[in-house]
């Protein structure tokens, strides 16, 4: 009989050896990956404990829990790149008829070898520890690998291999203790006064050039502008010769404009001067003082009846600034010239005028004569109030600046009945008027008491007087005599005696 | 400036002070000198003063220095009150006068006494242990026998005479409680003229004015008294109100 099947070349007898040695190679290949395990496992040892630092640097688990719970990408096999790499050109096939069965076999071995492979790496898992977090707390220093001695530290891994870190699961319980779900933060106490700005308190339509302009060049120590925002005073704080003068060529600069900015600079042009003929030597100032007197008239001469009585006022202030550089019996003579020119005076602005005088010239004398003066001021007082409205409120305010006179002129006794009638009269006045300086006022009477009452009535004092300090410092004009007041304030508090100290034995 | 130089300047016979105008005098003492250098003296005491001197004082000051400060005195007690000057020196009581007079001060008293505890005529020289000026006679008086009807103020302008011019003056003193201004003699003297003061039931408060004011009335730069002082002090009634917080209390 026939064999219809076609005798098998007996070339192909000849490869059998080399099929053999294919499985062969592809076993010992698996069998290799034992090792290669071995090596990868203590690579990944060490990216984990490099990961266990930065997470440890990071501080935080749910980076940790991303990290770990990316896929891990599977790492090419050493077997299936050796068959790749074994991948026979097409011009030595044999025909598929000849060579098929031993190609299956060898696929098969090949296939055989893969899947044992895989089966070993699916183990794997399964026989690692339960997850825990013990591995974020390993110390880096007993997980390190022993080292020979002198032999170079290994560099730190810098591969990106997937990292097979056990995930903490966490179970939170409730506690009493635990936190309420909702919190309420309450926002910062900014302790800091803000920012005033002066040039706020000047309506946007008066003076919007000029105004600006000197806030700009005046900068934090002055000078200043208080007071009536038409007809406001300078207040010169810190200013400096510089200051003063940029102001001046500023003022000079408007004074042929038109409107508002004119107005204000042929206003201020005066006292501007007067405040740099002061710098002077006695002489030159007294006859610069005679010309800016002559300006003032000039200026008073140009506004309405009813607007005099500021020019008056800025009047009496210049001959003031003026007398307060006298000395000796000149001094006496010139602000009794000065006082006595203002004894009829009916015009509220001409009475508290009047009232800074009579207090420079009190602030001068002692005793009796010091008395007189204040007597005066009380008298001119009454006719602030006969005003009624706001003048009642200045002459509250006045009142209480009269008595912090008063209070200094007094024994230690009778002081401290005066100062508190002074704290009483500027306490209301500043709830009628809260401006800068009646708060300034306020934190030196309650100073001033506070020095001379017991220990836990003083700290009270102190508060109250810390307390409008700190709103006297809002205004730039004030901020410098605020800040000094309540550094004054804060050493007399430190001064004070403890509570332990004070106690009964 | 100046509008005097010295004594013998006949074209400009009197010195124009911060007060008045003075007759140039011999510039033998430092009041003198400051009159005609800086037409001013001890302004810092002026300075303090006039703020204890009102309208209507009566102010007694031993010692005139030629009505240095009787000058500005008269004008700060004003019409309705007295200055009273006693100067014991023959010469200086009449420079004293002079000045008053051509300044025409109506309500300035000068008296030719030494303010002291008794009554009669005594030698300069006595009352003044050391003065280099020439020796003569000056008639004694106490303060109380000038009957004042008020005194608001007692200024010492002379050395050597504080203890007995109080010892003189306490029908005075217990009467009108004035204050006191005085010029300590010296180290050897000024614990005994302190304890005066304090022996009268006053409180007592240092003064320590330089002699030199850089804004003098003459306008001089020249310091011709550096760094030289007076030792003064100022008395006040313990029972009274009177306070002087910012200076050291004796």
């Amino acid at each position: 009989m026939k064999d219809p099947s076609p005798r098998p070349d007996r070339r192909h007898i000849r490869r059998i050896p080399v099929a053999i040695a294919g499985f062969l190679a592809m076993t010992v290949a698996a069998c290799t990956d034992a090792v290669d395990h071995e090596a990868e496992h203590a690579r990944r040892a060490r990216q984990m404990r490099d990961v266990n630092r930065m997470l440890d640097a990071m501080e935080g688990f749910g980076q940790v829990a991303s990290a770990t719970s990316a896929p891990p990408a599977p790492a090419p096999s050493a077997a299936v790149t050796t068959a790749a790499s074994r991948e026979t050109p097409d011009h030595e096939r044999a025909p598929r008829w000849r060579w098929s069965p031993w190609a299956l076999l060898a696929g098969g071995g090949g296939i055989g070898a893969l899947a044992f492979v895989l089966v070993r790496r699916r183990r794997r898992p399964v026989a690692s520890p339960a997850p825990s977090i013990a591995a974020f707390f390993v110390d880096p220093a007993d997980d390190a690998p022993e080292q020979a001695p002198g032999e170079p530290s290994a560099p730190p891994p810098t591969d990106t291999a997937p990292i097979s870190t056990p995930s903490p699961t966490w179970i939170y319980q409730p506690s009493r203790y635990e936190a309420p779900g909702l919190h309420m933060v309450a926002p910062a106490v900014d302790l800091l006064v803000p920012p005033h700005d002066d040039r706020r308190s000047v309506p946007e339509t008066t003076y919007p050039t000029l105004h600006t302009a000197l806030a700009n060049a005046a900068g934090d120590a002055g000078p200043f502008l208080v007071g009536d925002p038409t007809y406001p005073r300078l207040r010169l704080a810190d200013a400096s010769s510089e200051a003063l003068r940029a102001w001046r060529d500023l003022i000079a600069d408007h004074l042929d404009d038109s409107g508002d900015d004119e107005h204000l600079a042929r206003w201020l042009a005066p006292a501007i001067d007067a405040a740099l003929a002061l710098e002077l030597p006695p002489r030159d100032a007294a006859r610069q003082m005679t010309d800016i007197v002559a300006d003032v008239a000039r200026v008073k001469a140009s506004m309405a009846e009813t607007d005099r009585p500021h020019a008056e006022a800025l009047l009496v202030r210049l001959h003031l600034a003026n007398i307060e550089r006298l000395s000796g019996a000149t001094r006496l003579f010139a602000i009794r010239e000065l006082a006595a020119g203002l004894a009829g005076a009916v015009d509220p602005l001409l009475i508290d005028a009047r009232i800074d005088v009579l207090l420079a010239w009190a602030s001068w004398s002692l005793g009796a004569a010091a008395s007189a003066r204040l007597d005066e001021a009380d008298t001119a007082c009454d006719a602030l109030a006969s005003e009624g409205g706001e003048g009642g409120d200045r002459a509250r305010r006045r009142r209480g600046e009269i008595l912090l006179h008063r209070a200094a002129l007094c024994r230690t006794d009778a002081r401290l009945a005066r100062l508190d009638e002074a704290q009483r009269l500027l306490d209301e006045a500043y709830r009628c008027q809260p401006d800068a300086e009646t708060a300034l006022l306020l934190a030196t009477a309650a100073e001033r008491r506070a020095a001379l009452l017991p220990a836990p009535a003083a700290e009270n004092a102190c508060t109250h007087a810390l307390v409008h300090a700190f709103l006297a410092e809002a205004s730039p004009a004030w901020r410098s005599a605020a800040l000094a007041r309540r550094r004054a304030v804060q050493r007399l508090y430190e001064s004070l005696p403890s509570p332990t100290e004070t106690d009964p034995p | 400036m100046m509008t005097a130089s010295s004594t013998g300047d006949a074209r400009q016979p009197f010195w124009t002070t911060r007060y008045g105008i003075a007759t140039p005098v011999a510039t033998e003492t430092a009041a003198a000198r400051s009159l005609q250098l800086y037409g001013e003296w001890a302004e810092q005491e002026t300075t303090l003063l006039s703020g204890l001197v009102d309208e209507g004082h009566t102010v007694l000051e031993f010692g005139g220095d030629y009505a240095a400060h009787a000058l500005w005195m008269a004008q700060a007690v004003g019409p309705a009150g007295q200055v009273h000057v006693a100067e014991p020196r023959r010469i200086r009581f009449q420079q004293t006068c002079a000045n008053v007079a051509i300044n025409g001060l109506d309500n300035v008293f000068t008296h030719p006494v030494w303010l002291g505890k008794g009554k009669g005529q005594v030698s300069l020289a006595s009352m003044l242990p050391g003065a280099r000026a020439g020796d003569e006679k000056v008639r004694l008086a106490t303060v109380d026998s000038l009957r004042l009807d008020a005194l608001h103020l007692l200024k010492v302008n002379q050395s050597h005479a504080l203890v007995d011019l109080l010892a003189g003056a306490g029908d005075t003193i217990r009467t009108h409680r004035p204050l006191v201004y005085a010029r300590l003699t010296g180290i050897d003297e000024a614990r005994a003229e302190v304890d005066a003061l304090k022996a009268l039931g006053y409180r007592v408060w240092s003064h320590v004015p330089y002699l030199f004011n850089v804004d003098n009335h003459a306008g001089n730069d020249t310091n011709v008294f550096p760094g030289m002082v007076q030792q003064n002090v100022i008395a006040a009634p313990a029972d009274g109100t009177f306070e002087f917080a910012d200076r050291l209390e004796l």
